[in-house]
């Protein structure tokens, strides 16, 4: 029965703050930075797990084109992890786009740069 | 204005309390009571609340369906009424596969009142349907040990509500 009171004790004290949406938790090439060479793919980590069929990503160059490769894929094996492969990239400046649903349904969206130095 | 979402949802939650509570009273509380046999009636009752509860569980589920779904292709609610806009939700999302699950657990738990079933399974049955919304809430979409914690957390919340 001991077990059983702290078992669940456990559960009730060792909950700490749940995060209601997916944000940007990381990314690479990094936000704002500039890298050299140009990146293969650009690499997404949320907070949350992500749906894949709601989830992208889109990258575009200075004049507003999409530079991306392919689509943009969820990790089966991290839901938290989402990328999307890139065409070979001259040096300038490039935003990218996401839009995700976590998996509590929860939508949201962002962006942010980064370079490709010379 | 309150979102639809937000009321659907209360309807949806408080149906399957009631459904899940009273199928809990009826194994745990009214037969080891041994209630005399003019107790029919009452577990007569109880099966029919069981029922009606059960009826708005799977209606206000199905709204909280058509209502997310709307919300997340962002399309009208006419629009994802009447061209399937529910499908991609309900087929290609954890919302969705939990979905399909705890319908067909509700239509198992309706069925079981009309024949005998041994408690536990019952008992099994009905604590699947209140447990897994767990799943796709905020504690299902946090990653890995303190998501799992979160989550356990979260199903032992909804298994003591219903007592």
């Amino acid at each position: 029965m001991r077990s059983i009171i702290a078992s669940i004790a456990f559960l009730f004290a060792a909950a700490g703050p749940v995060f209601a949406h997916a944000h940007l938790d990381r990314a690479n090439p990094a936000v704002g930075s500039t890298v050299t060479p140009a990146p293969k793919e650009v690499v997404l980590w949320f907070t949350n797990q992500l749906e894949p069929a709601f989830s992208s990503i889109e990258v575009r160059n200075e004049k507003g084109a999409s530079v991306q490769a392919g689509k943009a894929v969820v990790d089966r094996s991290n839901r938290t992890r989402m990328s999307v492969p890139l065409k070979s990239l001259p040096p300038g400046s490039y935003k990218v786009m996401w839009r995700v649903l976590s998996v509590d349904t929860h939508r949201t969206q962002g962006d942010f740069s980064f370079r490709v130095g010379p | 204005m309150t979102d639809p979402l937000i009321v659907v949802r209360g309807v949806h939650f408080a149906g399957t309390l009631v459904a899940c509570g009273t199928v809990g009273f009826i194994r745990l509380v009214a037969e080891p009571a041994k209630v005399p046999s003019d107790g029919q009636p009452l577990r007569n009752r109880l099966s029919l609340l069981t029922l009606l509860a059960l009826a708005v569980a799977i209606l206000s589920g199905a709204a909280w369906l058509v209502l997310l779904a709307a919300d997340i292709l962002g399309a009208p609610l006419l629009d994802v009424c009447l061209h399937g806009g529910a499908w991609p939700v309900l087929f290609e999302t954890r919302f969705g596969l939990v979905w399909c699950v705890r319908f067909g657990v509700a239509v198992v738990l309706a069925l079981f009142l009309f024949r005998p079933v041994p408690k536990a399974i019952q008992l099994v049955v009905a604590a699947l349907l209140l447990c897994l919304p767990a799943m796709v809430g905020h504690a299902g979409a946090t990653p890995g040990l303190s998501g799992d914690i979160h989550l356990a957390s979260d199903m032992l919340h909804l298994l003591t509500e219903r007592q």
